[in-house]
Parts: structure tokens; C-alpha cells; sequence
């Protein structure tokens, strides 16, 4: 499947703007949680501190109505006063401490007989006197009254709506007059602190952020929170249990057992996450609670973040132009170079290059292309004229290769005919031109036959061999003896030798009438006699050099002779050492099986089946070496 | 849009309502040819949920369909049901029946009309860190109860468990037993044990003595008039009684609706209570005037257990026991009481 490519310009974009991106995440994300984290801590210490400040102001409050009350206590119990001596006295005590909303003063036994409760409390700026122990007022069945009793110690109520009495909602501090031994209680003095109050003064605690502070009695009830609503009616605990929330009911205990914390905690009635500080108010049992909305104190981080998350968008969008901007203007030259390339490519070297700028790695491409391209250029001027002139050569040698042909001899027929031999021959060039060379003429009553190879193939190998068969026949006919001709060959090349260059040769000169062969051979591969009865024998070896190296060598001649129906056939080492593939030679006993196989024929069919057979051995093997075959059949004297 | 619907579905309950009164033959017939009586029905303690089933029977018609015009008066410790009823304050009182009981005794010819709650709802609630386990240990320990005719039934209970406690006379609130001041206190199940749990007490921190498992099963509200008004009207007390349970039969197929009828009275009474405690007591109070279930019907079998009905068996036990106590002189036969 061929994978689409993207463009260089769109790679870096992408890349860039998602590596930029996922940084600026990062980034945002440990920013945000780290002021969320530094807010918290803030928070916790300031909600810590106002929880404890804001009890310490509360209890500063209790305090001093206990301590009120318990200077009542004695002052009572010393001077057992009379009802109209308690008025004025609770009036004049709860004008001088604004934190009292109202006393009250029980005394079991009075001296003057008639029992009576007087009470004094505010209403509005004005103070209000009442007994109450007159009117119905069921003093004997509240916890104000009751407490102290079985307690023996001074209480604080829990909140209640002091219905006949203050006519408001409070708490009172109900302390007994206790006997000397401390066993009987001899009268209650009480003092109260209205809710309204109390809550107003709480109001006032100017927390910030959102934040709540409300106050828990000693069970759990709600007495002061901005919300009326649940005051005195709801408990810590009845909530819990509204919106079934066990971890609620858990902090609300903590908080009544009088410990101090901070706690996430859901709102009364909104549910939402807040931030919970609590801290008793010491020696009441009671617990003040502030509550700051975590998404309200979050919302400053949130927005800081939001406005670093669009910046950072922003910037990325800059990012990715400037990213598209830079891919752009690095792939516009190579998008030109590439277009100059295909140009190049297609052949048209003088296709203008674009003009390389700057220094950076485009420009030097660029300049490497140039560069290329002249190279090219002037290659291809070169090869041009190389292969003009080998063409040239090639004509030549084609040329040539005909000329050398010419002069071998290549009719096989005499004039006037010589029924006694018949004769074939054939050289295949392993070039164009060969060092091989074959050659058979009548010199009167006899038959003159040379093969020949020169050392080294080509050109220079082709002139020695036209000198050297030139030379041959010219000393042949001169001297009518094989050993004599090459005897004068080799001392002729020899003379002028510089190149070192040689040749074999084997040349026999055939007596028609008798069938005898006189033969010499310089250095050339022994030739088969290929009897009549079908037997293959070698001729007979003679000394002789290889020729064409030192003057003055001898050769010697040798003798053999041809009954009629034998066959001399003479070849070059191109035979019997052509390879094949394997670089395994083709070799004498091949050949000698060959001509075993085809015994009985002609000169014309044994040459080209031993030449079919070489080239069956060779099958795809280039030819190494010029291959010649020279055959002669002595057929005998008709008539004898 | 919702403006809409509810006037829709407003408008279909009209249709529907007038549809049932032309059938005829129902008691809605009947309400319309006649004028609504009026009637004053006080119970006997501040609006709670003690008494949904009578605001709902009023909400909900069931009163008016049967040519009843229903006051539920406001009571509260200021008001004595009883004391009501002969002054001509009430026509109808919700009652304990042992507190019915001792009037007839001091001689109020009082006549029960319906019982709505078949069982006790009475507790003895110890703190388990003061060492109590079990009833025995109560034993010479401080316990705060109620006073007056509330505490007969505590007396009967630790009668006969053979238990002598201090007694500390308890009032308005368990403040004394949430500081410590006493090592148990009395308890309704459906308000002051609750109010513990809302006071932030655990359960397992509670040792629980509800008196009915321990033999002393007291039935307690119960609807009643004076003889001469059943006499005179013997209609008005039945009709009053079958809606009645129709309207708790309602408030415990629709708490929530109850609740919002009952909230809304605390309100305007302005009572520091809360939903959920209102709904604990809802709970409660609908298994003691449903013990076998707000759907079970005439087909039990046992008509001494029917919702509105006495318990003879119940009857004949609390006259027993109270007579054992030495609070009731005398008392009338079952047939006498409920006639």
C-alpha cells in the first residue's frame, strides 16, 4: 500500500503545533494544579485561623455571660435581695453588658415569703420586667430550669424559642445557687444570649470569598447560619441524613466532640463542594464551622487558566502560520529544484538550475546539482566522442576481421581438382580479429597444410598472424620443408621482436601419391590422425619451439603416414582448452571421443560436429580463445 | 407552559370530581344536599407528623366527602385534650387510651370513636458507656420519664420487669440524657429516640427497651368525643373515623405529599423541626397504625387487628395492668368503652 506523503510544509505545521501543544497542556495543567494546590493551602490556613478567631470571639461572648451570671450567683446567695432589689439589679446588669439579652433569678425559699422569678430582658432599646412564675409559664419543664437542678452545675441550654418568657430565640446560661455543701440548690440565676443576636455578630465576621461561618450547638443544631431558614429546625446531623450523606454525620461529630479540622464538605442545601474549617467555641460544646465554595475560590485559577489556555491557542495558531510560513520556504526551492531535476532527468541538460541562495543546505543541493549537471555534461560530451571513435574502430576492425578472413583460404576444392585429399577448415575469432590462422595449398604433387596460433588476441595478434601466414607460405614454397619454413619463420620474427610476442605452429607438407606427411610443429598442440579402422592417434611429437622469441632454433621434422581413408585433423588450443561455465576445460579426451563418435566421415562434417560438440560443452560460456580445425582426408591415388 | 398543565390537570380533576358527583349514590352525593358539619378535632401535641393522616383527610376531601367540615385545631402542652372536650373547646381529641382511661375514671363520659395507633410506641433508650445491657441493669439507675399520664406505662414496664429505677422527671426535651445528667430516658420511637440520632448519637452507642417487646403494648392515639356528641350525631363520629384512616391510608401511599402537608404546619407554627425527623415519625408512626401494612384489608381475618379498630385483647391488657399499678380504680368493659 503506497503511503501518502505529506508535504514538508504540512509535516512541519503539524509537528510543531503538536509538540507546541502538548507543552502548553502540560504547562497550563501543572500551573493550574499548583495554584489550586497553593489556594488550598491559603485557604485552609485562613479558614483555620477565622474558624479560631471567630470562636475566640465567641467564646470571649459566653465568657463574659458566665462570668455576669456567676457574680449574680453571689451576690445573690449573700444578700438573698428582694424581688424589686432583683429587678433594678438585672436591670442595671444587663444595661452595662449589651451581650445579655435577658436574666433571671430563682431563689426556692425567699425570705419574703411570696415566690416569685423575676426576669428582665430586652425588647428592642427597652428593658422588660415579668415573673415567671406567674402567667402559665411552664418554667419547672425547661431545660433551663431542670438542667442545673439534676446537673448541680451550671449549663448552657441548647437553643430554644423561650415562648412566654424572652419571647426569642437563645441559649441560656443557667447556673444554681448551690447550699455551703454543695448538695442542695437553693435558687438559678440565668442569663441569655439571643440567637439573633449572636447570628448578627457572626454575620458581621466579614470571612471573603463566598465563605459561610455558622455556628453548631453541642447536638449538632444549626443556631446561627445566614440561612434562617435552618436555624434551630435543621441539625448537622438531620441534613446528613436528608441528602444521606454518612461522611456528613462523621464531621458533625468530630465537630460536637469539640475538635478542630478542615474537611471538604458539600453545602447545607446546594450540595456543592466546599472547603469545611471548624474549631470549637472551648467550654460550650459548641462548634463554629466556616465554609468557602471551592468552585468560587477555583474560579479565580480557573480564569487565569482559561485566559493562559487561549493565549497559548492563540499562540499555536501564530505557531502553526509561522511553522506553515518556514515549511514553505524551505520546500519552495526544492519543489523548484525538484521540477529542474525531472527537467535533468528527462534529458534536457541546459534546463536553467534554480539560482542557489543563501548559504544553507537548499542552496548547497542546489549548487551540487549544478555541478552535477556540468559533470554530466561534458561525460556525456566525452562519451560521445569515445564512442564516435569507437566506432570507428569498430568499423575497422569489422574491417579488418574481413580482410583476415580474406586471407585465409576458403575454398575447399582445387583447380585443377585433387581427388586424392579433401580438406575443410574453419576458425571461429573469439573478436573481432584473431591470432589464429589456418592455411593448405599444392606446391606441385604435394599438399601444404599450416595452422597456427598467435599468442595474445586482438589487433596486434591479427598483424602477426597475416606476417607470420605471409611469411609462411612464402618459406614453404621456397624451401618445399616444413622444419626449413619454420626455421626461417622464426628467425624473420625473432629479429624484430620488441613486444616478446610468439606463435605455435603445425605445418605438414602431404606427398599425394604415397599419402607420407613430413611435418614440423613449433610449439603447437600435436594434431589426430583419425584412422580409417575408426582408431584416433596423436602424430607423433617433434621437437620444436614456440616461435617468433630467439633466432637461430632448430625444429625437427617428423614423419607419418596417411593410408587412404585416414584423416589428419589439426586444431588450436581454443579447442581442447574452451571452457565452460564451470571454467572446466573441454580437453583431449573429449575431443578424441568425438571424433571416435563420428569416424567414417567426411573433413566438412567432422569439423563442424567437433566444432557443435566444443560449442555444446561451452553452452553460455563467452568464448575466450580464437578456435581453429583443420581437417584432411587422404583419400589415395584412384587407381592405386 | 407548566402554568398550563397544572391548569389542565386542574381543570380534569374538576371534571372528573363532577362526574363521580353525578353518578350519585356516593357519600359526595350526599355532602352537597345538606350543609358540611363542623367539626373541631384537637390533637394532643404540637403539628407533627403524629397527625398527617388527619391533615391529609382534610386536604384531600375525605372529610368533606362525607359532609364533614374538619378544623384541625393546633395543640400543644398548653392544651389538655381532654379538658378541651368538656369545656366544648374540641369536638373530637386525639387520646392515648390509657389517658382516655383514667378520664373515664375521674368520671369524663368519654366515648372511643377509632383506634389509630394499634401499638406502643414507647422506649427505654440507656447509653451503653454507662455500663447498661440489659433491662436488669436499669436497676437503681437514674432513668429521666415523662410525668402525668405518660408515665403509668413506664411504671407498668418496670413492674413487670421486676426493675426499681431513680426516677427523674422528664420534660420537653432529652437534653438531660444527651449531657449525661441521667444514665436512660423515656422515648417515643418516632420523636425522641430520632432526635438522638440527630443529636449525633449512634446507634450502637444506644441500648433500646421499646416496651411493647416486653409485654407492655399500650395502644395510644385514638380519636374521641364526648358520649352526648356520639350520641347525638353517631353518623358524624363514624364518617370521622373512616376518613380519618382513609387520610393515613393516603399518607402512607404518599409520604412525601405528607410530609410537604406537614412541614407547612410546623411552619406556620413556627417549630424548629426538620424534614427528615418529620419523615422518621411519618415511618414510624404509619407501622403502628398499619401493623399488618397499609394495604392489608377486611380480608385478614382477624377483626381485632383491623386498622380504627380497639384491640380487645390490648383493651383487656392495658385495663389490666394499669388496674395492677394502682392508676385505675375501675374501669369500663370493652363494649361499655367503645360504645
Amino acid at each position: 500500500m503506497a503511503r501518502r506523503r505529506m508535504r514538508i510544509a504540512t509535516r512541519i505545521a503539524i509537528f510543531t503545533v503538536l509538540g507546541a501543544g502538548a507543552i502548553l497542556g502540560v504547562v497550563v495543567f501543572a500551573d493550574y494544579a499548583s495554584a489550586r494546590r497553593i489556594l488550598e493551602d491559603e485557604l485552609r490556613a485562613k479558614a483555620r485561623y477565622l474558624a479560631l478567631a471567630t470562636a475566640r470571639e465567641m467564646e470571649v461572648i459566653k465568657r463574659a455571660v458566665e462570668k455576669v451570671v456567676a457574680q449574680v450567683v453571689v451576690s445573690v446567695k449573700t444578700q438573698l435581695p428582694s424581688v424589686d432589689t432583683l429587678y433594678v439589679f438585672l436591670e442595671k446588669t444587663i444595661e452595662e453588658h449589651r451581650e445579655l439579652f435577658g436574666s433571671a433569678v430563682l431563689i426556692s425559699r425567699p425570705p419574703g415569703g411570696s415566690f416569685a422569678i423575676p426576669y428582665v430582658h430586652r425588647e428592642g432599646e427597652r428593658l422588660i420586667r415579668k415573673d415567671l412564675a406567674s402567667g402559665g409559664y411552664p418554667y419547672e419543664t425547661l431545660d433551663w430550669y431542670q438542667l442545673p437542678v439534676e446537673l448541680r452545675a451550671p449549663v448552657w441550654t441548647e437553643p430554644y424559642f423561650d415562648e412566654g418568657g424572652g419571647n426569642s430565640l437563645m441559649v441560656t446560661y443557667s447556673a444554681p445557687i448551690l447550699s455551703d455543701d454543695g448538695m442542695r440548690c437553693e435558687g438559678i440565676v440565668t442569663g441569655d444570649l439571643g440567637l439573633d443576636w449572636l447570628s448578627s455578630t457572626l454575620l458581621r465576621l466579614e470571612l471573603g470569598d463566598g465563605g459561610v461561618a455558622f455556628l453548631l450547638s453541642r447536638t449538632g443544631t444549626i443556631v446561627s447560619h445566614p440561612d434562617p431558614e435552618l436555624i434551630m429546625r435543621e441539625s448537622i446531623f438531620s441534613i446528613a441524613e436528608e441528602v444521606g450523606r454518612p461522611r456528613a454525620r462523621s464531621v458533625g461529630q468530630a465537630m460536637i466532640r469539640g475538635e478542630t479540622g478542615f474537611v471538604e464538605f458539600r453545602g447545607f442545601r446546594d450540595g456543592r463542594p466546599y472547603w469545611l474549617a471548624y474549631a470549637p467555641v472551648p467550654g460550650t460544646g459548641w462548634s463554629l464551622g466556616a465554609m468557602f465554595p471551592q468552585d468560587q475560590i477555583m474560579a479565580k485559577v480557573l480564569e487565569l487558566t482559561r485566559l493562559k489556555v487561549i493565549l497559548g491557542g492563540l499562540g499555536v495558531v501564530a505557531l502553526l502560520g509561522f511553522a506553515l510560513w518556514i515549511g514553505r520556504s524551505i520546500s519552495r526551492p526544492i519543489r523548484d529544484l525538484d521540477a529542474a531535476a525531472r527537467l535533468l532527468a528527462g534529458g534536457n541538460l541546459d534546463a536553467p538550475l534554480p539560482a542557489p541562495r543563501g548559504a544553507e543546505e537548499v542552496a548547497r543541493l542546489t549548487a551540487s546539482f549544478s555541478s552535477m549537471r556540468d559533470e554530466l555534461k561534458r561525460y556525456i560530451e566525452d562519451l560521445k566522442e569515445t564512442t564516435a571513435a569507437k566506432a570507428r574502430i569498430e568499423n575497422d576492425l569489422k574491417t579488418a576481421r574481413t580482410i583476415q578472413l580474406d586471407i585465409l583460404p576458403s575454398r575447399f576444392t582445387f583447380d585443377p581438382p585433387c581427388p586424392s585429399i579433401a580438406i575443410h577448415a574453419v576458425l571461429e575469432a573469439a573478436r573481432e580479429v584473431g591470432g589464429d590462422f589456418y592455411d593448405f595449398f599444392l606446391c606441385g604433387r604435394k599438399l601444404f597444410i599450416a595452422v597456427g596460433d598467435v599468442s595474445g588476441k586482438g589487433v596486434p595478434a591479427a598483424l602477426l598472424m597475416a606476417i607470420s601466414k605471409a611469411y609462411l607460405k612464402a618459406f614453404a614454397v621456397q624451401t618445399r620443408s616444413p622444419m626449413e619454413a619454420l626455421r626461417q619463420l622464426n628467425d624473420e620474427l625473432a629479429t624484430e621482436n620488441d613486444e616478446g610476442m610468439f606463435l605455435t605452429v603445425f605445418c605438414a607438407l602431404m606427398d599425394l601419391e604415397t599419402g607420407e606427411c613430413v611435418y614440423a610443429n613449433g610449439g603447437h598442440n600435436p594434431p589426430f590422425i583419425l584412422r580409417r579402422s575408426g582408431d584416433v592417434e596423436l602424430v607423433p611429437p617433434v621437437k620444436g619451439p614456440l616461435i617468433g622469441l630467439d633466432t637461430g632454433k632448430r625444429f625437427d621434422e617428423g614423419r607419418v603416414t596417411l593410408a587412404p581413408g585416414d584423416m589428419l585433423v589439426v586444431y588450436s588450443d581454443g579447442v581442447v582448452e574452451a571452457e565452460d561455465t564451470s571454467q572446466a576445460l573441454y580437453g583431449e579426451e573429449r575431443a578424441l571421443a568425438a571424433l571416435v563418435r563420428l569416424r567414417g566421415q567426411g573433413p566438412r562434417a567432422i569439423v563442424d560436429a567437433l566444432l557443435e560438440d566444443v560449442r555444446a560443452f561451452t553452452r553460455e560460456a563467452a568464448q575466450s580463445d580464437d578456435i581453429t580445425l583443420l581437417a584432411v582426408a587422404y583419400r589415395g591415388q584412384p587407381g592405386s | 407552559m407548566r402554568a398550563d398543565r397544572v391548569r389542565r390537570s386542574l381543570l380534569g380533576g374538576l371534571l372528573l370530581g363532577g362526574l363521580l358527583a353525578l353518578a350519585g349514590g356516593g357519600p359526595g352525593a350526599r355532602a352537597e344536599e345538606t350543609a358540611p358539619v363542623r367539626i373541631r378535632l384537637l390533637p394532643l401535641w404540637l403539628p407533627q407528623a403524629q397527625f398527617a393522616g388527619y391533615y391529609l383527610a382534610g386536604e384531600k376531601g375525605f372529610y368533606a366527602r362525607r359532609g364533614l367540615d374538619v378544623e384541625v385545631l393546633r395543640g400543644g402542652p398548653e392544651h389538655d385534650a381532654v379538658e378541651a372536650l368538656e369545656a366544648g373547646k374540641a369536638d373530637f381529641a386525639v387520646v392515648w387510651l390509657a389517658q382516655a382511661l383514667f378520664a373515664v375514671d375521674r368520671g369524663v363520659p368519654l366515648s372511643h370513636v377509632a383506634q389509630v395507633f394499634a401499638t406502643s410506641n414507647l422506649e427505654i433508650v440507656a447509653w451503653r458507656k454507662k455500663g447498661v445491657a440489659s433491662i436488669r441493669d436499669l436497676d437503681g439507675r437514674r432513668v429521666s420519664v415523662w410525668g402525668d399520664s405518660l408515665r403509668p406505662p413506664f411504671e407498668a414496664f418496670f413492674r413487670s420487669q421486676d426493675v426499681k429505677p431513680v426516677i427523674v422527671p422528664q420534660h420537653a426535651t432529652v437534653n438531660l440524657f444527651l449531657l449525661g445528667g441521667v444514665d436512660a430516658c423515656s422515648v417515643m420511637e418516632y420523636n425522641e429516640y430520632h432526635s438522638i440520632f440527630l443529636a449525633g448519637v449512634d446507634e450502637a452507642e444506644l441500648v433500646r427497651f421499646p416496651l411493647r417487646d416486653h409485654g407492655v403494648d399500650f395502644p395510644e392515639d385514638g380519636l374521641y368525643c364526648l358520649r352526648r356528641t356520639r350520641e347525638a350525631r353517631p353518623q358524624v363520629a363514624k364518617a370521622l373515623a373512616e376518613a380519618s384512616l382513609e387520610g393515613w391510608k393516603y399518607a402512607a401511599e404518599h409520604v412525601e405529599e405528607a410530609l410537604d402537608s406537614v412541614m407547612k404546619r410546623t411552619r406556620e407554627a413556627n417549630l424548629p423541626v426538620n424534614r427528615v425527623h418529620m419523615r422518621w415519625m411519618l415511618q414510624v408512626v404509619l407501622r403502628s397504625v398499619f401493623p399488618d401494612g397499609p394495604t392489608a384489608s377486611g380480608a385478614k381475618a382477624d377483626p381485632d387487628r383491623a386498622p380504627g379498630t380497639l384491640s380487645r385483647r390490648a383493651y383487656d391488657d392495658t385495663v389490666r395492668r394499669l388496674l395492677e399499678l394502682g392508676a385505675l380504680k375501675r374501669a369500663p368493659t370493652y363494649e361499655e368503652f367503645t360504645r
